[in-house]
């Protein structure tokens, strides 16, 4: 795979819209999930695989081939994902606020027992949306990509203390804000 | 008996490691820890990612294609004389910034068309202050929001790098084009951004409390929301290409 994405990106730097094509459709899916992962919604997620790919086109000079075809789209998708987070993050702060605990209902009385499972995913994606975008970005690359520290620093372009800290700091809020959920669970 | 940290966990669950697995199996505690950790971390994957079928990847090229009407990387080689390539996203905006003045001053012997030359000037630093501002206001809150304790800033740090040098390119050009109440935000700005590039990478609780309570102090992310309003109020009321085109055929 590696090799023939190589070859491709060899052909579209000397002009070959085709290898360029292939490329796409090749790393398209793989784009999404992380871009979705990241921003937490499929209308952004999109977004961000179109600029991911056309930033890829426009950096293809660049490209040394020094990472592997899909590091070099991840780490284009991961800075795309941040910068639009920090987009919108910049524009809905004022409206922003920590998850409400009077809306965490009792686990152990019937019914409501049976709807507790979507309001940790409920409470858990809006921990995920008060991450800072680091944070978010660091996190996902590194839980659910599997990224190690060092791969995570390199994508984000930020030292691997950094990048350590943007996780850890990630997991403390999560915790944090279900941790009242999961006591009540107990 | 010296307990693994959080974070020791958190590396643990990641990347296993004897010294604290032997621990683990030992503390009850510690495991208790673990497993908390693991529950909350299987919790983050709950919502599973939107099905793409196959032919996604065609669509995504359907989309991208007609956007791609730029020549290909190597043939816009020639764009640049003397072999000078771009310096990145500082110099970009020192180039526009520069070849909107340059053409103002040329052009300011042809009074039709200094009206076009400064709205386009006007639109350019508009276009690149907001960017710059929003930039800028992401960095600001999340020094402010941080949570209690120390806090380690060398990500922010690492993209004041960029922040800096645009935010003076910007401010010289608001500077010549009579904006005093841009020049007066970013002067502010700067002066924040820069302690924060000049301190220390890991702030104690204390340091941390103090910038934040700078910034509050400040009011410099008020400032820089109420500029953005009126950036974003400009853009719409900034007289278009159009607009000026008209104007003039009025005269």
């Amino acid at each position: 795979m590696e090799g023939i994405d190589r070859a491709a990106v060899l052909r579209a730097k000397a002009g070959d819209r085709d290898a360029f094509r292939e490329i796409v459709e090749t790393h398209s899916r793989h784009v999404f999930g992380l871009a979705f992962r990241m921003t937490g919604n499929e209308e952004d997620a999109e977004d961000v695989v179109q600029e991911t790919f056309l930033k890829a086109y426009r950096g293809l000079e660049r490209f040394k081939g020094t990472s592997e075809v899909s590091t070099w789209l991840h780490r284009i998708a991961a800075n795309c994902a941040v910068d639009l987070l920090r987009r919108r993050r910049g524009a809905a702060f004022s409206a922003s606020s920590s998850p409400d605990a009077d809306l965490v209902p009792d686990a152990g009385s019937g019914p409501e027992a049976a709807a507790y499972g979507s309001e940790i995913d409920r409470r858990m994606q809006a921990s995920l949306d008060r991450l800072s975008a680091m944070e978010r970005a660091a996190f996902t690359l590194r839980h659910f990509e599997g990224r190690s520290i060092g791969e995570v620093a390199g994508i984000l372009g930020v030292r691997a203390g950094a990048a350590k800290n943007c996780v850890f700091r990630a997991v403390a809020k999560l915790r944090e804000d279900l941790g009242p959920l999961r006591s009540a669970a107990r | 008996m010296t307990h693994p940290t959080d974070e020791d966990l958190l590396s643990f669950h990641w990347d296993a490691d004897r010294k604290t697995g032997s621990h683990v199996a030992e503390c009850a505690e510690c495991a208790g820890s673990l497993a908390d950790l693991r529950a909350v971390l299987h919790a983050a994957g709950g919502a599973p990612v939107p099905e793409r079928g196959p032919g996604y990847g065609r669509d995504v090229w359907a989309r991208l294609q007609p956007r791609l009407t730029e020549p290909p990387p190597r043939a816009q080689a020639w764009a640049w004389p003397f072999g000078l390539r771009p310096l990145g996203v500082g110099a970009a905006i020192a180039a526009l910034i520069l070849a909107g003045f340059l053409a103002g001053r040329l052009a300011a012997p042809r009074p039709p068309g200094a009206e076009e030359l400064a709205a386009l000037r006007q639109r350019v630093l508009f276009a690149e202050l907001s960017g710059h501002l929003a930039r800028s206001e992401a960095v600001l809150l999340e020094l402010s929001n941080a949570p209690d304790g120390a806090l380690d800033v060398s990500a922010e740090q690492a993209r004041l790098t960029e922040l800096l040098p645009a935010n003076r390119l910007i401010r010289q050009s608001a500077r010549r084009a009579g904006e005093p109440a841009i020049t007066g935000v970013l002067d502010e700005l700067e002066r924040v951004l820069l302690d924060v590039e000049h301190g220390p990478s890991r702030l104690t609780g204390a340091q941390r409390e103090a910038l934040a309570r700078r910034i509050e102090a400040d009011g410099v992310l008020f400032r820089l929301r109420v500029l953005s309003s009126r950036i974003r109020a400009g853009e719409r009321t900034a007289p278009s290409h159009r607009d000026a085109l008209t104007e003039r055929k009025r005269a």
